[in-house]
C-alpha cells in the first residue's frame, strides 16, 4: 500500500515536472502564426493581406508582456484548482474542449483498442503454438502490410469502399444530425454505424501488431519447463495453450495495453480528419499550427496525465498478475 | 481464483449473448387490423375468417406527398465546437457560413467591373462621397429591420480592425435611415471594389453600444478604441446575424446546417431549404465526397486524372475555372548575390520550363509562360496594349539562351556540368516552399530538379508554415516559392503593384524603392503604386499600369509560373440552372467562393435538379 | 572460480551474436527467407543506384503507366520511373532508418537496463525522463531543433529521427529487465559471485534482444513514416525517392488512389515498406531460436 501511494506521488511529481518544461517549451517554439493565418484567411474571406492581418492581429492578445514567472505561476496554481487554462485564441477553457471532444475519442480509440487487442493476442496464441503452420507467415504478411500504410491511407481506403462506392456506412461524423442524442436505439444505432468505419481503421492498422507481439511473448513463454510438465502431465494441448502458455504471455501485453489506452488521448488526427469525426485530434492540431500555448499546454497535460496514469496503472497490474515481480518503490 | 475466473468470464458472455438477443428482436406486431388503401373503386372482401386479420378497404385520396427539403450541400472550414461562436470580430466565428449569412452592399464582379445590388437598391459613385441608397425591405436574421445605422455601426467596428477602407474614409453620414453616404479622404477610382468588400455583419441593435464607443479621429490601438476592442471580443453570440439567405442553425464538428431566410428580400428567389456544410477536412475527402454525390459543389485543386476520375463517377459533373486572382511565383531573395544582379536573374528565368511547372503541380492553372509582367495574365487585354507587350522581353524557355547569358556574366560551366559565378564559387542553392501548400511543395521539388538539371545543383526544402511566411520576410532564403501578382480583394492592378512594390511580396524579395522606367529617369516605386490608387483618369491609370508593367518585367523582380484557376466543380445530377462554365459570373468565385454560390442563388438560378 | 574478464565477455558475446546466429539462420527456412530479403535490400541500397539509372526529369506525357517493360513498376505523377525511384531511395531511405533504429535502440536499452537493474533514485530519474520523452508530443521539440540545427547527412538524421522516440522500447526494456531481475538464474549467477558484466551479458542482454531484435525493423518502419513528417516541418532536406514521400504524394497529391491504372505507383513504395519489415520479422524468428534453443525442434 504504502508503495503504491509512493508511486502515485512520482507520478504526481513528474506530471508537475512535464507540465513545467512544457510551459516553456511551446514558447520556444519558433514561427509566427499570424502571418500564415493572414494568408490562408485572404483566400476564403475574399479580403486584402493587409486586412487580413490587421484582423488576426487584432483577435491575437496573448499579454506577452507579463513576465514569464508570473504567467508560470498563474498556470500552476490554476491547474491545483483543476482548470487546464484556457486557449489564448479561442479564449474557451480547455476543460470545455476536453469535455466536448474527449468522449468521441475515447470511444472509438477505446473500442479500437479491445477489438484489435482481442484479435491480437487469439491470432498471436495460435501463431506461436503452431510454429510451423501457414498462419504465420500469413498473419506476419498481413501485419508488414498494415504496418507499410500509414493509417490515413487505410482509413482513405475504407472511406472509398464503404462510403462511396458501397453506402454502407456513413460518410463522417459521429451521429446523425438529425437524431437528437439520447438512450434511444435510434440514436446508438447511428452512433456504431458513424463509429464502424473509424474503429474498422484503427483496428486494421494495430491487430496484427499485437498479434506479432503476443506471438513473440508466447514464444517466450514455451520454452519455460511448466510447459513441458504440463505436456508430460498429459493435459489437453488446447487447455495448455490457452491457460499456460496465453495466460503467462499475455502479461506483458497487458501492460502495453494499458499504455496505449493512455496514450490514446492523442487519438489519431489523421483518422478524424479523413472521417470529419469530432474528436480531440482536431483540437491538437490546431494547437500546435496555430501555437495556441493555452490549448497546447492543458492539453498535452491531460496527454501527459493520461500516459503516466496508463504506466503507474500498468506496472501495478502487472505486479498484482505476475506474483513473480515486485512493485518496485 | 481459477474457478472464479471461469464463472466471470461465463458471466460476461451471458451478458454479450442477452444484448444481442436484445438489440436484434424486433417489436412484436401489436396490431391486428389492416388497412388497404386501393386507388381502383373498392373491391368488396366479404370472407372474413375469425383470427385473420380483418381488412378494411379504403378509397384513398392521393395522400400529398410529405415535401422534401431542397437542400444544398457544399464543403467548407470552421473552428470546432466548443470554440465556434458568431462573431467576426473574435477569432473562431462564423466560418464557412461567412456568405450565406452576411451580404455586403452591393456585389462587385472581377471579370467585368460590374455590380450586382444586394442591400443597396442604387448607387451613385461621385468623386469625393459615394452614395448608396438602401433597399426598405431588408430584415436581419432575429426579424429586425436593416437600416443605414447598421452600415454605420459595421464599418466602426471594422475601424477597430484596420480595415483597409479607412485608409481612404474620411467619415460616413447617415442622412436618413436607408442612405449612406461614404465620404472620402481623396478621389479614388477603386471605390466600388473597396466598398464591395465590406460584408454588413455588425447591426446596430446589438453591436450599437460598442460601435458608439469608438472614436475614428484616435488610432485603433490606442485609448479608448483599445478597450472597445478588448470587450468585444469577449462578446460571442451563438450564432451569426447577418442579412443574407441563408442561417445558421446548427454548427456541430461535422456539419453545419443552414435554414433559408424566410423573410430574405429575395426569398422567393432562393430554391433551396437547407444549406448543409461538410468540413473541409483535406483534398483527397472532398474528392471522394465529390465522386460520391455527397457535395454538389466543391472547388479542391485536383491534378488532371483524378479530374477525369471525378467527371467519369459523376458523368453530370461540369468544371468552371475562374481566375482566382493569384500567380504563383518563384522569388528570388535580391538582397543577396548572385541574385541582386538583375541580368543574372534574366538568365535564370530563360532556365525555367514553366510551363512544365504548371503541367505537373496544378494542371488547370493558366500559363504564365512568357512575361513577369506581375499583371494577371487573364486581364492583360484589358490593361496592356499590345504595343506595351511587344516592348517586353519575353522571358522564353531557352536554356541555350540562359547558357550564352549566364557567360556573357562571367560565369562558366565547371568540368561537372555545374555553374561557378565569376569568383570561382560554385552555385548551390536552396528552394523554400511553405510545407503545407502541397501543390506548392511539387512544384518546389520540379523547380529545384530543373535547376540541377540545368547545372545548378539545388534542394528543396518544405518549411513548416508559419515558420516559412516570417523567415521570407526576414530575407532569409535564396529562392522561394512565393504568390507574384496577387489581386484578391479588388480585381484590380493597384492591388497587386502595391502588394509587389510596398507590400509583403515586396518586402520578402526585398524590391528596391526606386527602379529607371521605360524613360530611363527613375521611378519612385511608392509613388507610383500610390497614383495607381488614387487616380480616376482612366488614361492616366493605363499609363501607371503600363509603367509599372514595364518596371516589373524588364527588372524581372520576380518570376510567375501560372495563374491559379479556382477549380469549381459543380454537379447537375442534383444542382440545376448553373451558368455557363465561361459566364463572369464565376469569377465571385475568386477568394470566396461560396459568395458565387449565393449570388446564383439569390438571382434565382439555382434549383434543384428535376429527376 | 575466476571472474570472467569484461573482453571475454565481449568475445562470447559476439561468438553467441554472429557466428552462432549465422548457423542456426542458414538451417531455418523462415529465417533464411528474411535474411535473403534484407541482402536483396542491402544490395539495392548499395550498388542498385549504380545499375538503375534515375531521371527525375518529369515528363507530363509520361504519367501514370502502368507496368511494361520499359517501367516494370509504372511512372509515377511526373512519368518517372517508379522503380528507379525505388531503387534510388533505397539507399537514404534504408540507412537513414537503420541508423535512427540503431541509436533509439541504443539508447533505450541502455537507458531501460540501467533503470531496470539499479533501481532506487536512478530509475525513478530515468522513469522520469522516459515518461517526459513519451507524453511531450514531438512536433514542438522537433521544430524547436530544427531552428537549432540543420540535419545534412544520414547520421544526423538518424540522429534527430531516434532523440524523441526511444520512449516506449526504453520502457518495455525496463519491465523486462525488472522480471528477468527476479529470476532464478539471475538469483544464481549472482550467488555464483559472477559479476555484473556477465549477468548483463550473458543473462539479460539475450533475454531482452529477441524483443529489441523484433521491433528493430518495427523501429526502422516508423522511422521511415517519421522522416515524412520532418520534411513536411522543413528540418530535413527535401527527397522525391524516399518511400514515405513517394506514398504521401501518391495518394494526397496525384490522387492515384483513385486511378485503378496508377495502382503500381501507389503499391510499390508500400511493398518496399512492407517487404523490408516480413524479411526482418522472419530474420528475427531464427534469433527466437538462437536465444531460446528449446525452441530448436
Amino acid at each position: 500500500m504504502l508503495v503504491i501511494l509512493k508511486r502515485i506521488g512520482i507520478a504526481l511529481f513528474t506530471i508537475f515536472v512535464i507540465v513545467s518544461l512544457t510551459f516553456f517549451l511551446v514558447r520556444k517554439t519558433p514561427g509566427d502564426v499570424m502571418q500564415a493565418w493572414a494568408m490562408d484567411l485572404v483566400q476564403t474571406y475574399s479580403m486584402t493581406y493587409e486586412d487580413a492581418l490587421s484582423m488576426v492581429q487584432s483577435w491575437y492578445s496573448y499579454d506577452p508582456h507579463q513576465p514569464l514567472l508570473q504567467q508560470y505561476i498563474t498556470y500552476i496554481s490554476g491547474l491545483l484548482r483543476g482548470d487546464l487554462g484556457k486557449s489564448f485564441i479561442y479564449k474557451v477553457s480547455v476543460n470545455e474542449v476536453l469535455v466536448r471532444a474527449l468522449p468521441w475519442t475515447a470511444f472509438v480509440v477505446s473500442i479500437s483498442l479491445f477489438l484489435s487487442f482481442g484479435i491480437g493476442i487469439l491470432l498471436g496464441m495460435a501463431m506461436a503454438w503452431k510454429r510451423k503452420s501457414f498462419l504465420d507467415p500469413l498473419v506476419t504478411a498481413y501485419a508488414s502490410f498494415t504496418g507499410a500504410t500509414p493509417d490515413y491511407i487505410t482509413a482513405l481506403i475504407l472511406l472509398i469502399i464503404f462510403a462511396v462506392n458501397l453506402h454502407i456506412f456513413p460518410l463522417k461524423g459521429a451521429y446523425d444530425a438529425t437524431i437528437t442524442p439520447g438512450l434511444t436505439w435510434p440514436f446508438i444505432k447511428s452512433v456504431l454505424m458513424h463509429a464502424a468505419l473509424p474503429i474498422a481503421a484503427y483496428t486494421f492498422e494495430h491487430a496484427a501488431s499485437w498479434a506479432l507481439a503476443m506471438k513473440g511473448s508466447a514464444v517466450g513463454v514455451l520454452g519455460e519447463d511448466y510447459i513441458m510438465a504440463a505436456r508430460a502431465r498429459g493435459l489437453k494441448e488446447g487447455r495448455i495453450m490457452i491457460h499456460y502458455m496465453g495466460r503467462n504471455a499475455i502479461l506483458p501485453l497487458v501492460t502495453g495495453l494499458a499504455i496505449s489506452l493512455g496514450g490514446m488521448v492523442g487519438g489519431s488526427a489523421l483518422i478524424e480528419t479523413i472521417f470529419s469525426y469530432p474528436g480531440i485530434g482536431w483540437f491538437f492540431a490546431e494547437a500546435l499550427t496555430k501555437r495556441d500555448f493555452g490549448l497546447m499546454q492543458g492539453l498535452f497535460l491531460f496527454l501527459a496525465a493520461s500516459i503516466i496514469f496508463a504506466n503507474l496503472l500498468a506496472d501495478i497490474l502487472y505486479s498484482v498478475l505476475d506474483p513473480r515481480i515486485k512493485l518496485e518503490g | 481464483m481459477f474457478g472464479k475466473k471461469k464463472q466471470l468470464w461465463s458471466v460476461l458472455g451471458l451478458l454479450v449473448i442477452v444484448a444481442l438477443l436484445v438489440s436484434c428482436a424486433t417489436p412484436t406486431p401489436q396490431v391486428i387490423k389492416e388497412t388497404v388503401v386501393v386507388t381502383q373503386p373498392p373491391v368488396e372482401i366479404t370472407k372474413i375468417v375469425a383470427g385473420t386479420p380483418v381488412v378494411e378497404v379504403v378509397t384513398a385520396t392521393p395522400a400529398p406527398k410529405p415535401a422534401q427539403p431542397a437542400i444544398y450541400r457544399a464543403a467548407g472550414g470552421w473552428t470546432k465546437p466548443p470554440a465556434y461562436h458568431g462573431s467576426r470580430f473574435a477569432p473562431g466565428g462564423v466560418g464557412a457560413a461567412w456568405w450565406y449569412v452576411f451580404e455586403p452592399l452591393f456585389y462587385y464582379v472581377p471579370a467585368t467591373g460590374d455590380t450586382i445590388m444586394a442591400v443597396a437598391e442604387s448607387i451613385d459613385a461621385g468623386t469625393d462621397t459615394f452614395t448608396v441608397k438602401l433597399r426598405k425591405d431588408v430584415k436581419w436574421h432575429d426579424g429586425k429591420p436593416f437600416t443605414s445605422k447598421d452600415v454605420w455601426a459595421t464599418l466602426q467596428l471594422r475601424y477597430l480592425q484596420k480595415a483597409s477602407i479607412w485608409n481612404f474614409l474620411d467619415k460616413i453620414e447617415t442622412p436618413d435611415d436607408y442612405t449612406v453616404v461614404f465620404h472620402w479622404k481623396e478621389p479614388t477610382a477603386l471605390a466600388k471594389p473597396i466598398i464591395a468588400g465590406e460584408v454588413l455583419c455588425a447591426p446596430y441593435h446589438i453591436y450599437g453600444k460598442w460601435a458608439d464607443q469608438v472614436d475614428t479621429t484616435v488610432a485603433s490601438d490606442e485609448e479608448p478604441n483599445k478597450s472597445v476592442m478588448e470587450d468585444l471580443s469577449n462578446y460571442k453570440p451563438e450564432f451569426p446575424i447577418g442579412t443574407g439567405p441563408f442561417k445558421v442553425t446548427t454548427v456541430t464538428a461535422s456539419e453545419m446546417i443552414l435554414d433559408k431566410f424566410a423573410d430574405h428580400y429575395h426569398a422567393d428567389n432562393v430554391h433551396f431549404d437547407q444549406v448543409v456544410i461538410l468540413p473541409w477536412s483535406s483534398n483527397e475527402v472532398i474528392w471522394a465526397y465529390l465522386m460520391a454525390g455527397e457535395v454538389y459543389r466543391a472547388h479542391p485543386a485536383t491534378p488532371k486524372d483524378t479530374t477525369e476520375a471525378i467527371m467519369a463517377r459523376q458523368p453530370k459533373m461540369k468544371l468552371a475555372l475562374p481566375s482566382d486572382l493569384a500567380q504563383f511565383g518563384i522569388g528570388f531573395n535580391m538582397r543577396i548575390k548572385p541574385f541582386s544582379d538583375e541580368n543574372f536573374r534574366k538568365a535564370i528565368a530563360h532556365a525555367i520550363d514553366r510551363k512544365k511547372l504548371r503541367e505537373i503541380t496544378y494542371y488547370y492553372a493558366g500559363d504564365v509562360d512568357k512575361y513577369a509582367h506581375n499583371v494577371l495574365t487573364s486581364m492583360e487585354e484589358r490593361w496592356l496594349s499590345k504595343d506595351l507587350l511587344d516592348s517586353l522581353t519575353v522571358y522564353d524557355y531557352d536554356p541555350a539562351k540562359a547558357e550564352s547569358m549566364l557567360k556573357e556574366l562571367g560565369y562558366a560551366k565547371g568540368a561537372d556540368g555545374n555553374w561557378v559565378d565569376p569568383d570561382g564559387n560554385p552555385l548551390s542553392w536552396e528552394v523554400n516552399c511553405p510545407a503545407g501548400y502541397s501543390d506548392w511543395v511539387l512544384a518546389c521539388d520540379e523547380l529545384a530538379s530543373q535547376l540541377t538539371e540545368f547545372g545548378i545543383p539545388s534542394e528543396c526544402r518544405p518549411i513548416e508554415n508559419a515558420v516559412f511566411w516570417p523567415q521570407m520576410t526576414s530575407g532569409d532564403f535564396q529562392v522561394a516559392m512565393l504568390w507574384s501578382a496577387v489581386w484578391w480583394g479588388y480585381a484590380h492592378p493597384w492591388r497587386g503593384f502595391n502588394r509587389l512594390f510596398l507590400g509583403d511580396t515586396g518586402k520578402r524579395i526585398g524590391c528596391p524603392p526606386t527602379l529607371p522606367g521605360p524613360d530611363g529617369e527613375e521611378v519612385d516605386l511608392e509613388e507610383l503604386a500610390t497614383k495607381m490608387g488614387t487616380t480616376t483618369d482612366e488614361a492616366e491609370l493605363k499609363k501607371l499600369v503600363e509603367t509599372a508593367a514595364w518596371i516589373a518585367n524588364e527588372h524581372m523582380l520576380q518570376l510567375p509560373y501560372c495563374e491559379k484557376k479556382l477549380m469549381e466543380f459543380h454537379n447537375y445530377a442534383f444542382v440545376e440552372g448553373w451558368p455557363d462554365v465561361d459566364d463572369p459570373l464565376w469569377s465571385l468565385a475568386g477568394g470566396g467562393a461560396e459568395r458565387a454560390d449565393v449570388v446564383m442563388m439569390v438571382q434565382g438560378l439555382l434549383k434543384p435538379a428535376t429527376k | 572460480m575466476t571472474a570472467t574478464t569484461f573482453s571475454a565477455e565481449i568475445r562470447h558475446f559476439l561468438y553467441r551474436s554472429i557466428y552462432e546466429p549465422f548457423r542456426i539462420v542458414t538451417r531455418d527456412k523462415k529465417a533464411f527467407a528474411g535474411l535473403i530479403i534484407l541482402l536483396i535490400f542491402l544490395l539495392m541500397a548499395t550498388i542498385g543506384p549504380e545499375i538503375v539509372p534515375l531521371d527525375m526529369r518529369s515528363n507530363f506525357a509520361e504519367r501514370f503507366k502502368p507496368p511494361s517493360r520499359e517501367h516494370p513498376l509504372g511512372t509515377d505523377y511526373g512519368g518517372r520511373d517508379v522503380l528507379a525511384m525505388i531503387v534510388h531511395g533505397s539507399r537514404d531511405v534504408l540507412s537513414v532508418a537503420f541508423l535512427a533504429a540503431l541509436f533509439t535502440s541504443l539508447i533505450a536499452v541502455t537507458i531501460g537496463m540501467i533503470a531496470g537493474l539499479e533501481g532506487g533514485i536512478v530509475d525513478v530519474a530515468l522513469s522520469l525522463a522516459i515518461n517526459a520523452v513519451l507524453s511531450i508530443p514531438s512536433f514542438p521539440v522537433m521544430l524547436i531543433l530544427g531552428s537549432v540545427f540543420k540535419v545534412t547527412n544520414a547520421l544526423t538524421f538518424g540522429i534527430v529521427l531516434s532523440i524523441w522516440s526511444w520512449g516506449s522500447l526504453a520502457r518495455a526494456v525496463r519491465s523486462q529487465v525488472l522480471s528477468l531481475k527476479e529470476r532464478e538464474f539471475i538469483e544464481a549467477a549472482r550467488t555464483l559471485g559472477l559479476g555484473t558484466f556477465h549477468v548483463v551479458f550473458r543473462e539479460l542482454l539475450p533475454n531482452v534482444m529477441p524483443y529489441v531484435a523484433i521491433n528493430f525493423v518495427d523501429t526502422m518502419r516508423g522511422a521511415i513514416g517519421s522522416s515524412v513528417g520532418l520534411m513536411f516541418l522543413g528540418l530535413v532536406p527535401f527527397s522525391a525517392t524516399n518511400w514515405g514521400m513517394m506514398l504521401n504524394f501518391a495518394v494526397r497529391q496525384a490522387g492515384a488512389i483513385y486511378l485503378p491504372y496508377a495502382m503500381s505507383y501507389v503499391l510499390s513504395p508500400m511493398i518496399a515498406i512492407m517487404l523490408l519489415e516480413l524479411g526482418g520479422v522472419f530474420f528475427a524468428h531464427g534469433l527466437d531460436e538462437l536465444l531460446n534453443p528449446r525452441l530448436r525442434t
